[in-house]
């Protein structure tokens, strides 16, 4: 059990020193937005934090699937290397759908909802595949984090996952091949 | 169970990949079902690291499919992070730890909050719960893992989507529970055996279970000694069935797929039991199977007949044995073939005597009871029982066909 602990303790403590990479670098990145010093790519504003979190969706001002505050951050800490920035993108675009989309998650759409959770993860693995698997744990929890960041989010997670009970999911060869397909 | 396992696999390895060629047996559909101490992401992520091990080794062709069935976190388990989000609502100075705990859960599965509860002393997370409720929350999850009310709806929509994927007894299911998933799996399995489906066999990872689809002998698991989660449930419960490996850890990925040992023997355990599908698919008692070979046949082969599961574990031209491999009962007819079209095949329960000494003296016959397909006549043996087979014939590419 100890082991456990201490397992669970070294990941938690990856995923804080990934956040604090970030921490240093989001300073880079300036509060108005505009072209990232990081990665190149055009970022939004950092949202009013009182405004991001007043909804379950929070603040995506360029309707890119990622809100706002999240975009940014993931630009701070992997947007140095374009392919790990692809796959962390493309995940929490997913956990994002996890809880902005709720209501359209339904007994009919679930399954394409699972797919594209499924290739991201995929995608995800794949371009981080030269990180130990407590590191990419360590990421997918830090960007858990992010996302689900208030305990309305948290609330809302977790009744989106309950509506995939029983089903039954995977992906063909042909959607594998295209897992890490551009956003 | 994981030695005489690994023994049978390389005796039955050859008979998996020829009967997977044959254009008449479908290759099964191998589903993954997560159990209650996971969470919907982790289960996601082990089904794609899953897939990529399968991958990385021969027998990943043998799968028609690997899909997930997602098994619902509900009951006791989904109530403890309804209990949790209740209690930073009240205490707002526990959000964050909450937040943290949740969202850790999310990725790493309901079993990590178990783990980090039972140190409580050590995790600074948990410093808003008094001991009572830790100890409420302890028992709470250890009455979950075993939790297995689930309702008859569940298991129809289950049933179309397997059809849906174009499984059915001509596409075998072969389930792969983990952890509390094998409870699930075992009530699946009986209820998809009741509306037609016979072609199912299941491999269970870190079981709680006492028994895998009902069966109470050559069940396919595999169980750390040392899985605490496990062991904990054992202590409880007694009627678990026992741990078959050494290996600590409970996680699907981290602990089972990523050990070497456990993961070989995953990898053995999924070899028989798509063995064994290629075997029920052929239809009791003997129905047949055909391949074809270049020059030495490597007869193995695996059949069923009416009285249960049986293997064909080695085949001779009656007059000789000529050769066999290492590891492999191989008997080639071709060396001195005085009687081309006649063998005799050994078809021996599994678990019998006969079985057990076949598999420490497999080049040796004598003692096997064995029928001559030319006469029909049983030959005289020293001790055992077999099967005849029905007819047997040889084309002339030396494609062999046995009904």
């Amino acid at each position: 059990m100890l082991i456990k602990l201490l397992v669970t303790v070294s990941i938690l403590l990856s995923s804080l020193s990934a956040t604090g990479c970030a921490c240093k670098r989001i300073s880079v990145i300036s509060p108005q937005g505009g072209v990232s010093p990081v990665s190149g790519r055009i970022l939004p504003p950092e949202p009013d934090p009182a405004v991001n979190k007043a909804t379950i969706a929070g603040v995506d001002s360029n309707n890119d699937g990622l809100r706002d505050d999240v975009e940014r951050w993931l630009d701070a800490t992997y947007g140095v290397d374009k392919k790990k920035l692809s796959g962390v993108r493309k995940y929490a675009r997913e956990r994002q759908k996890d809880i902005a989309e709720i209501e359209l998650i339904t007994q009919d759409t679930r399954l394409t909802y699972s797919k594209n959770s499924l290739k991201a993860i995929d995608c995800f693995l794949e371009t981080h595949k030269d990180e130990s698997w407590e590191t990419q744990q360590g990421i997918l929890e830090i960007i858990s984090q992010t996302t689900f960041n208030t305990l309305r989010r948290i609330k809302i997670k977790h009744e989106s996952d309950k509506k995939f009970s029983g089903l039954l999911t995977g992906l063909s060869k042909t959607e594998e091949a295209v897992k890490c397909a551009e956003e | 169970m994981y030695r005489r396992i690994a023994i049978l696999i390389m005796l039955l390895v050859p008979s998996f990949s020829f009967a997977n060629d044959c254009n008449n047996i479908k290759r099964p559909n191998l589903i993954l079902i997560n159990g209650i101490w996971n969470t919907k992401g982790q289960a996601e992520v082990s089904l794609s690291e899953l897939k990529d091990k399968l991958r990385k080794t021969s027998t990943f062709q043998s799968y028609s499919s690997v899909n997930l069935l997602h098994n619902e976190t509900h009951g006791v388990v989904q109530d403890l992070v309804d209990v949790l989000i209740q209690k930073a609502e009240e205490q707002p100075s526990a959000e964050k730890n909450i937040i943290s705990l949740v969202n850790i859960a999310l990725i790493r599965g309901y079993g990590s909050i178990y783990d980090m509860f039972s140190a409580v002393v050590l995790d600074p997370l948990l410093s808003v719960f008094t001991t009572s409720e830790i100890k409420t929350a302890i028992a709470d999850l250890q009455k979950a893992a075993t939790y297995s009310d689930y309702i008859d709806t569940d298991f129809e929509d289950i049933v179309a989507q397997f059809y849906a994927l174009g499984a059915g007894n001509s596409s075998p299911i072969l389930l792969m529970p983990h952890s509390q998933g094998s409870i699930y799996a075992n009530q699946l399995g009986n209820y998809l055996k009741s509306k037609g489906f016979t072609n199912i066999e299941a491999v269970a990872v870190a079981t709680p279970a006492n028994t895998v689809l009902g069966w109470t002998s050559d069940m396919l698991y595999v169980t750390h000694d040392s899985d605490g989660v496990i062991n904990m449930i054992r202590f409880i419960f007694k009627s678990v069935l026992p741990s078959d490996l050494p290996g600590t850890g409970h996680e699907f990925v981290n602990d089972y797929l990523s050990d070497t040992p456990s993961w070989a023997a995953i990898q053995q355990c999924l070899a028989l039991a798509v063995s064994r599908l290629s075997a029920k698919t052929l239809n009791a008692p003997f129905s047949y199977t055909t391949f074809s070979s270049q020059t030495n046949v490597n007869f193995d082969l695996v059949v069923s007949s009416s009285t249960g599961f049986d293997m064909i574990l080695g085949m001779q031209q009656e007059t000789s044995v000529t050769s066999s491999s290492a590891g492999v009962a191989s008997y080639c007819p071709c060396a001195t073939p005085t009687r081309p079209t006649v063998y005799v095949a050994f078809a021996v329960p599994q678990g019998s005597s006969q079985f057990t000494q076949f598999k420490s003296q497999y080049t040796t016959f004598d003692d096997f009871q064995y029928a001559d397909h030319a006469t029909g006549n049983l030959l005289p043996t020293s001790s055992g029982s077999g099967y005849m087979l029905n007819s047997i014939s040889v084309d002339s590419l030396g494609k062999v066909t046995i009904i």
